[in-house]
């Protein structure tokens, strides 16, 4: 049931590609900062139950940590999405962040106290990571780099990296944000 | 008041008196010589003088027989009063007058058909410039939008067979029916993409089928014993096909031109005549693949192969 | 528009395409059953929570849901109907069996200005709830020409309704940084993209060409046979892109509406479009969480590219099949 409910969540999800949220868009720099843990992992587990008061539903993700990129030493961590299948009621929120097992992505969680942490900014928490059929490297699409202007797709200058470089453009958001504490989470009235 | 007197054969004249009476002005004469084989038509001008009134002209060309009437208006500026003026070109009456050509000029047979193939060269001409245009963001309803890219269609140069059939209702108009298939490109020019170079796409092919019905006239004009210019004009049924067959869309054209036919053979009104024959053309061309809905004007050119039946 | 393209493939992969394409039919199969996401049941009801939002009230959201209801309803080539059923104290959230838009004091959701969320009863297949919550840590406002520093909530609900009736994000639109490093949309072409205009701004209470075509192919209202479909593949290097982002416009009538990739062939389908010729671009999504599209890992490692060509949707069919290739950046 549980790898039906993943495959409904994956079908449905391409059938209704997005989120079906307006969210408020972070920059790389917001995104890493706001974040307890950055890992790069697989998906070992995706579990749907009741939430405590048993008014919604939602998966619990568990992956197996590859490399750590911020927060604690670990070998694995679960947060949750919105949305999954308990007994005959599938819960979906279409553009809510969906794994199966074994899939690959640098994930950015943010803590919720005692609950399971969720991915922070809904699916800006999630950078998939893919096999580069020709080299066999694993790539990652980079965030877009800081800098006014319009954000120009297609920019050659913007190819799939390496997980190491990812992992530098972290650690330089990092670095960033200890040199400039003050630095808010910004006010941009943007996504829906 | 004009006076003509027909012409006499094998001398064939032609006069023309106009006497142009104003008070108090003087009388003006005029004179016309009507053409005279073997001898070319001579023309003559009247003018109306009436000092201190302007001058009015008067040009008249008589045509020669079967000899037909020469029509002339003229009318003199007279102060104070102004009166209209007019003059016309006899040639222009056609249908049933003739005019009066150099009796060695070619021309068809009269009630016969001609046959023609020819190769039309079509200029290339556009079909509309469009942009992608986005809502703009900004306070309230009406941002000003942003452009995502524009591009600018032409329809390409393109050269294509044609076949002509021609009707001879005198020596000198005909009526004929044209048709051809020409398979012009639709390129596209894109710019102004802030993501993307300009560049220029080859297009989709089309598939233009027309059916054209349309006259000609032949100038009487002596250009030698072989050439014989013309004017035109017509309409035409146009068919386009996007490529793929999978959309179809109609217009018509209206065009306006001359060109020349060199009579090889024939051309003296008795036998077959064979020819070359060459065009040029404006072209006005309404609906069609159009996205801007405006007509559109091109050139063309032929050069053809005519045989009279 | 993924979803309006999984109808679509799906008629278009039923009428004799390759038996190597897998059959996508819209919504999901589970257990061997196929599993709809539309509304199978008109009017669709909903009812208002009576909590206050920040800065509008319970009725300031039941006249902007009105006027959203009626501009999706007012789709000339779509078949919807709202009904309001009344007030309630229920959260817009949960599982209650109604279909309930409201207000609700989300903080630790301090990014998401408004969500959608479906229960669907897998025994029937049919959509059982819907709920539609505003987070009321923003200020919305319902002033006929916006307000400045407030988000205007007829826009946010049009989108949201359009969630709520099956529709996904559109990806047409283009974006800038700020100074700040935060983002902002430039333009869009479709109500349905996933970032809102800013605070002030009341275009997005209109919809645009891309939102008409996606929900008239979800509820068609009949004649079916004024529209035509593009259909093609994205390649490079001779292999599928998934995940490419395709829009075709319209040089006479200027309409923009656009479709992805869904497979790893890389086919898509761009339905409901008006008869006549197309110019066609493809580009990666490579300006934003793809996530937000697709649930895996896309390909965005290639140039912004043209069909060399423009092509034809026809009136009540399917173009042929267009390949356009693409180049690695």
């Amino acid at each position: 049931m549980r790898r039906n409910a993943s495959i409904v969540m994956i079908c449905l999800c391409l059938a209704i590609p997005g989120y079906a949220t307006s969210v408020i868009p972070l920059s790389f720099e917001q995104l890493v900062n706001e974040s307890e843990s950055v890992v790069f992992g697989r998906v070992s587990d995706v579990r749907a139950q009741w939430t405590d008061d048993r008014r919604f539903i939602e998966s619990v993700v568990t992956i197996e940590i590859l490399r750590g990129m911020k927060g604690g030493a670990r070998e694995s961590i679960a947060f949750t999405v919105p949305g999954g299948q308990v007994g005959r009621y599938l819960n979906v929120i279409p553009g809510a962040p969906s794994f199966v097992a074994g899939d690959l992505a640098v994930f950015f969680l943010t803590a919720r106290g005692a609950r399971l942490p969720i991915t922070t900014g809904l699916t800006q928490g999630i950078y998939r990571v893919r096999r580069d059929a020709a080299s066999g490297e694993m790539l990652v699409v980079p965030p877009v780099a800081e800098g006014a202007g319009r954000i120009v797709r297609g920019d050659l200058r913007r190819k799939p990296v390496s997980l190491v470089t990812f992992e530098g453009s972290v650690r330089a958001a990092l670095r960033l944000a200890q040199v400039r504490p003050e630095r808010g989470r910004g006010t941009v009235a943007g996504a829906r | 008041m004009s006076h003509a007197i027909q012409g006499d054969p094998p001398t064939r004249l032609a006069q023309l008196a106009l006497v142009c009476n104003d008070p108090p002005t003087r009388l003006t004469q005029l004179a016309l010589v009507c053409n005279d084989p073997p001898t070319r038509l001579t023309q003559s001008a009247l003018v109306c003088n009436d000092p201190p009134t302007r001058l009015a002209q008067l040009a008249l060309v008589c045509n020669d027989p079967p000899t037909r009437l020469a029509q002339l208006a003229l009318v003199c500026n007279d102060p104070p009063t102004r009166l209209a003026q007019l003059a016309l070109m006899c040639v222009v009456i056609v249908a049933t007058s003739g005019v009066a050509t150099a009796q060695d000029a070619p021309s068809l047979r009269p009630h016969r058909f001609t046959i023609g193939g020819a190769i039309v060269w079509s200029g290339a001409y556009d079909i509309g410039e469009a942009t992608a245009q986005l809502r703009g963001n900004g306070p309230g309803a009406s941002a000003p939008p942003v452009t995502l890219f524009t591009s600018d269609s032409r329809v390409t140069s393109v050269a294509s067979p044609e076949l002509r059939i021609g009707f001879a209702m005198t020596r000198h108009f005909a009526l004929e029916f044209a048709t051809s298939v020409t398979q012009p490109h639709i390129g596209v020019a894109i710019a102004g993409d802030a993501e993307a170079p300009s560049q220029q796409l080859p297009g989709e092919k089309l598939e233009q089928y027309l059916f054209e019905g349309g006259a000609t006239w032949q100038l009487p004009v002596g250009l030698g014993a072989k050439l014989a210019p013309f004017i035109a004009g017509g309409v035409t049924f146009l068919r386009q096909l996007h490529e793929d067959r999978t959309l179809a869309e109609t217009g018509q054209i209206y065009h306006a031109g001359g060109g020349a036919r060199y009579f090889l053979r024939g051309g003296q009104g008795i036998g077959h005549a064979v020819g070359l024959r060459g065009d040029a053309r404006v072209n006005f061309r309404r609906h069609g693949i159009d996205f801007e809905n405006t007509m559109r004007t091109y050139s063309t050119f032929s050069l053809s192969l005519f045989v009279g039946l | 528009m993924t979803r309006r393209v999984a109808l679509t493939v799906a008629l278009v992969l039923t009428l004799g395409s390759s038996s190597s394409l897998a059959y996508l039919k819209l919504g999901a199969i589970l257990n061997g059953r196929v599993i709809d996401a539309t509304w199978k049941q008109q009017p669709i009801g909903y009812f208002i929570s009576d909590r206050p939002g920040n800065g509008v009230s319970a009725m300031d959201l039941l006249a902007a849901s009105q006027r959203a209801t009626a501009t999706w309803s007012g789709v000339e080539s779509a078949t919807l109907r709202f009904a309001f059923q009344g007030m309630t104290s229920a959260p817009a959230e949960g599982i209650d069996g109604k279909t309930t838009f409201g207000f609700i004091d989300r903080p630790d959701l301090d990014r998401v200005l408004a969500a959608t969320s479906f229960l669907i009863d897998t025994t029937t297949g049919e959509i059982a709830e819907a709920d539609i919550f505003f987070n009321s840590k923003f200020a919305f406002s319902v002033a006929p020409n916006g307000q400045a520093d407030r988000v205007d909530l007829e826009s946010v609900a049009l989108h949201e309704l359009g969630h709520l009736l099956g529709l996904g994000h559109s990806a047409i639109g283009e974006t800038e940084r700020s100074s700040n490093g935060s983002r902002r949309v430039i333009g869009s072409g479709s109500v349905m993209f996933p970032i809102a205009m800013t605070a002030g701004a009341t275009a997005d209470r209109v919809l645009q060409a891309d939102d008409i075509a996606g929900i008239s192919d979800l509820y068609p209202a009949p004649p079916t046979l004024d529209t035509g479909g593009i259909v093609g593949r994205v390649t490079k290097n001779g292999q599928g892109v998934m995940g490419a982002h395709v829009v075709a416009f319209n040089p006479e009538t200027g309409v923009l509406i656009g479709n992805f990739t869904l497979n790893a062939a890389g086919d898509f389908v761009i339905a409901r479009l008006p008869p006549g010729p197309y110019v066609l671009r493809v580009e990666p999504i490579d300006d934003a969480e793809p996530d937000s599209f697709f649930p895996s890992a896309i390909d965005t490692d290639f140039r912004v590219t043209y069909a060399p060509r423009m092509v034809v949707a026809p009136h009540g069919g399917s173009s042929p099949q267009v390949e356009i290739r693409v180049q690695p950046k």
